[in-house]
């Protein structure tokens, strides 16, 4: 027990050591001077700790002057997370990976923390969002469905993996800028990606809002058809680089479904700078360009300022949505 | 035959010294795993992820369905033994398993388990290699119309067979769906019956029920027993062989037979899988024995439908995942996951862009299947030395067992209050005579059951018709009600019977 103890501290003191060797060139900043505990806000294997390990590997790869901890805490839709979250206020040794649960779950009346209960730091990644139908589906484009709805909102039957999502919004939101009654529009969730799958094709459902990659997995056997993407510009993957986006459909909707870290509320402005200009940089390396082509999802880097923004706007965006159709008061 | 060819180069690959090594070691930790109960298969994989990242992708994935189907074994031991089934697929198992342990016959329960779950294993394997595409379009023929009436029908069998009469049968599932519906709707996010517990948006996990019902629930009978004078403070240690009797063997053969088929056809289907595989053949044996008095009372028939059907439904399992790419259990979706850290897309062209790699998994999955044989069975005798210890150190280490177990789930008090909770439930329904066992199946069902009910009925715009008109749905429900039909009017024709004997007899 004490040999081990004492290894432990000649191990720290080593690292200490080199690391403030590592930085005896730049600023006084001392940060970070221990391990930061990195928590996925999800379970270990699905897309959060996936996004969490993978930032860890570039971090190693890169030989970044920081050390992570990865912890799980699932549950709770991830309310778990955000409550750990706010416990550890203003301690700069936590981070959180997560995605807009950070705002929808407070708007659903899930929690009472929202965005100000959290110091964002970057936004990292991305998938953007598909339409798909079944290969001999008599949709041929994302318009058919639209005028098809527009006749009848009946007439066709959309699945999506839960409610809220931005599966859920990336069929509400064009269908609303196009002036069609969503209220009347048959929308039904499938737990997992798999299972909705799985009836798009076996004929149960028509279109399933998903996300590209899972959908281009399908595309590329020929076993089903994409029709749309919900990102700003064409995507360049093989199954989707003839497809076009919402704003090429005449429709203004962009949906992101992005993953980020967050800080605890009151985190230092030293933490938060050291993590703008860390993962500035990481950004930009070959290491982390490799790992999201691996995992297929898209850069989206957004500093801390430019991430805070975001997420509000993004907020009050898909506030009139969730208020009309999922519609739940606040606790 | 093309694929056999495959295999073969397969075997080729999985008998290289790291890849043997994995499986052996997997194996290991799979079976160390399912005895815990907590630590489920889906978890331990996703904590390999960091390890299996420095190995190359067979090699990874080799341990990684060796864990898999450890873990299998691993759940018959604890259930067997303990009354604590390891996982929800081995709750049909604990039924007659543990009573076959306080007659003194642990030994053969864990040995036909072993066996049973060996011969599922393989021949589930076998079918994947030849039945594979034309099972996957079959299982896409399941669309929330027929899960619903597939599953209505397990529990009105369930209702039907769980043993005592038909309407505790039927209480025992409501309280199952009841607890079912706790936690977030799908179909519209918001959170039902969660009384502001976080950790309930999740819904109750069903570990925590298993254990608390079964386990907990099993060691506040045994004080009861034990105040009331009875005989059960003796030991549960073994009374003769270690190895099942030639009639034991010969009870054994009809229900692994028709096990394995009834799991591997379970297992295909996305979601059922294994816990459905276990109750079926559980039910099929029940209805074509001889003396359906005996399931539940230490039955090995029992014991050998549960085990080989629900190993072969995970085998069956690997069908909709490796063709289709579509994960069809949590254990199956973390190894996917794995894949893309790989590089490697799993989707429907994995079979024919990975061949080489698909087949030699395939292939270690035989050999894992048959160092865990060779590991189970010398060890029966090992295990079964638990049962020696003397109760009083037992029971409590149960409790212990649970408890830790539960918090492991998902490090959180929640879930061993729950167990506590459920513990009390269980010694009640045992007082009152409500099989747990519904319970349980109606809770692991209910929460899909709920939801293919509400999605068929969105989908067909509110018209149940469509149970009628769907051909699957349509059988499921005739085979349904004629169950409970047949078995709620047997106490009628019973006593027709009775009176007709009386009639002739002197009244008294």
């Amino acid at each position: 027990m004490k040999l081990a103890r004492w290894i432990a501290l000649l191990a720290v003191v080593a690292i200490a050591v080199s690391a403030l060797a590592g930085c005896a060139g730049a600023k006084s900043s001392k940060y970070p001077a221990k391990s930061i505990e990195l928590v996925a806000a999800g379970s270990p294997g699905g897309g959060l700790d996936t996004a969490a390990r993978v930032l860890d590997d570039v971090v190693k790869k890169e030989k970044v002057n920081a050390n992570f901890v990865i912890t799980n805490k699932e549950g709770g839709g991830g309310n778990v997370a955000r409550s750990y979250l706010v416990e550890k206020k203003g301690d700069d040794y936590v981070l959180i990976y997560e995605s807009n649960r950070v705002w929808l779950n407070n708007l659903m009346g899930t929690t009472q923390y929202s965005i100000e209960d959290t110091t964002p730091i970057a936004r990292t990644t991305t998938e953007f969002e598909a339409w798909a139908v079944k290969a001999d589906s008599k949709y041929k484009t994302a318009q058919d469905i639209i005028d098809a709805v527009k006749k009848d909102p009946a007439s066709v039957t959309f699945g999506v993996g839960t409610i809220p999502s931005d599966d859920q919004f990336n069929i509400l939101r064009p269908l609303m800028a196009k002036g069609v009654d969503v209220s009347k529009v048959k929308l039904t969730a499938f737990r997992s990606g798999g299972d909705l799958m799985t009836n798009l094709l076996g004929g149960h459902v028509d279109v399933i809002s998903t996300s590209v990659s899972e959908a281009a997995a399908q595309a590329e056997a020929g076993k089903a058809r994409i029709l749309t993407v919900s990102s700003d510009k064409r995507l360049t993957g093989k199954a989707v680089k003839d497809t076009p986006t919402w704003k090429e459909l005449g429709i203004d909707v962009v949906i992101s479904h992005w993953r980020g870290l967050f800080g605890p509320p009151g985190m230092s402005a030293a933490a938060v700078k050291y993590w703008d200009d860390t993962l500035g940089k990481l950004v930009k390396t070959k290491s982390w360009t490799d790992a999201l082509a691996k995992m297929e999802q898209e850069d989206a880097y957004l500093n801390s300022a430019a991430f805070k923004d975001y997420l509000l706007k993004e907020r009050e965006a898909n506030k009139p949505i969730i208020e009309k159709f999922v519609g739940q008061k606040k606790p | 035959m093309e694929n056999l060819q495959l295999l073969l180069h397969g075997f080729e690959g999985a008998l290289s010294f790291a890849n043997l090594t994995s499986a052996v070691l997997g194996a290991l930790l799979g079976t160390i795993v399912g005895v815990l109960p907590g630590l489920g298969p889906a978890a331990t994989l996703a904590l390999l992820i960091p390890v299996a990242f420095s190995m190359r992708p067979d090699t990874a994935l080799i341990m990684m369905t060796a864990v898999y189907a450890g873990s299998m074994y691993g759940g018959s031991l604890t259930s067997v033994l303990l009354r604590v089934p390891g996982e929800a697929a081995s709750v049909m198992t604990a039924l007659d398993g543990f009573e076959m342990a306080k007659q003194g016959r642990a030994g053969s329960a864990l040995a036909i388990s072993a066996i049973g779950s060996w011969i599922g294993g393989v021949v589930a394997l076998g079918g994947i290699v030849f039945l594979a595409p034309p099972l996957a379009e079959f299982a896409l023929k399941f669309g929330p119309t027929e899960y619903f009436a597939v599953m209505l029908a397990a529990l009105m069998l369930s209702a039907a067979m769980m043993g005592g009469s038909i309407v505790k049968s039927a209480i025992a599932i409501c309280l199952g769906l009841m607890i079912s519906t706790v936690g977030t709707d799908l179909q519209t996010g918001v959170p039902r019956f969660t009384m502001g517990v976080t950790e309930l948006l999740d819904g109750v996990e069903f570990l925590s029920v298993i254990v608390g019902i079964f386990g907990v629930g099993e060691v506040l009978w045994y004080f009861r027993e034990i105040r009331q004078g009875g005989a059960s403070a003796e030991r549960l240690a073994l009374k003769g062989r270690l190895w099942p009797s030639k009639q034991e063997f010969r009870d054994s053969a009809g229900p692994i037979g028709r096990g394995t088929v009834i799991g591997f056809l379970a297992g295909v289907l996305p979601g059922a899988g294994p816990i459905m595989a276990s109750v079926i053949s559980y039910m099929t044996e029940k209805r074509l024995s001889r003396h359906p008095e005996r399931f539940g009372q230490g039955a090995i028939e029992g014991v050998a439908a549960a085990e080989t059907s629900n190993n072969a439904a995970s085998a069956g399992a690997m069908i909709p995942t490796l063709t289709l790419g579509i994960p069809a259990t949590g254990t199956t979706a973390v190894m996917m996951g794995a894949l893309m850290m790989w590089g490697i897309r799993p989707g429907p062209m994995l079979f024919t862009e990975q061949a080489d790699l698909v087949w030699t998994v395939l292939a270690s999955m035989l050999i894992s299947n048959v160092i865990l044989l060779i590991l189970n069975l010398p060890l029966i005798g090992m295990f079964v030395k638990i049962l020696d210890i003397s109760p009083k150190f037992l029971m409590p280490a149960i409790i212990a067992l649970a408890v830790v177990g539960a918090y492991a789930t998902n490090n959180s008090m929640i879930d061993v209050y729950l167990v506590i909770l459920f513990g009390v439930v269980g010694y009640f329904m045992r007082l009152i005579g409500l099989p747990p066992a519904a319970l349980v199946l109606a809770l692991v069902l209910g929460d899909r059951f709920e939801q293919s009910l509400r999605q068929s009925m969105q989908l067909s715009g509110g018209h149940p018709v469509v149970f009628l008109t769907s051909p699957i749905s349509a059988v499921a429900l005739a085979v349904g009600l004629f169950a409970v039909v047949w078995d709620a009017t047997k106490g009628y024709r019973n006593k027709k019977k009775a009176a007709k004997a009386a009639a002739h007899e002197p009244a008294a």
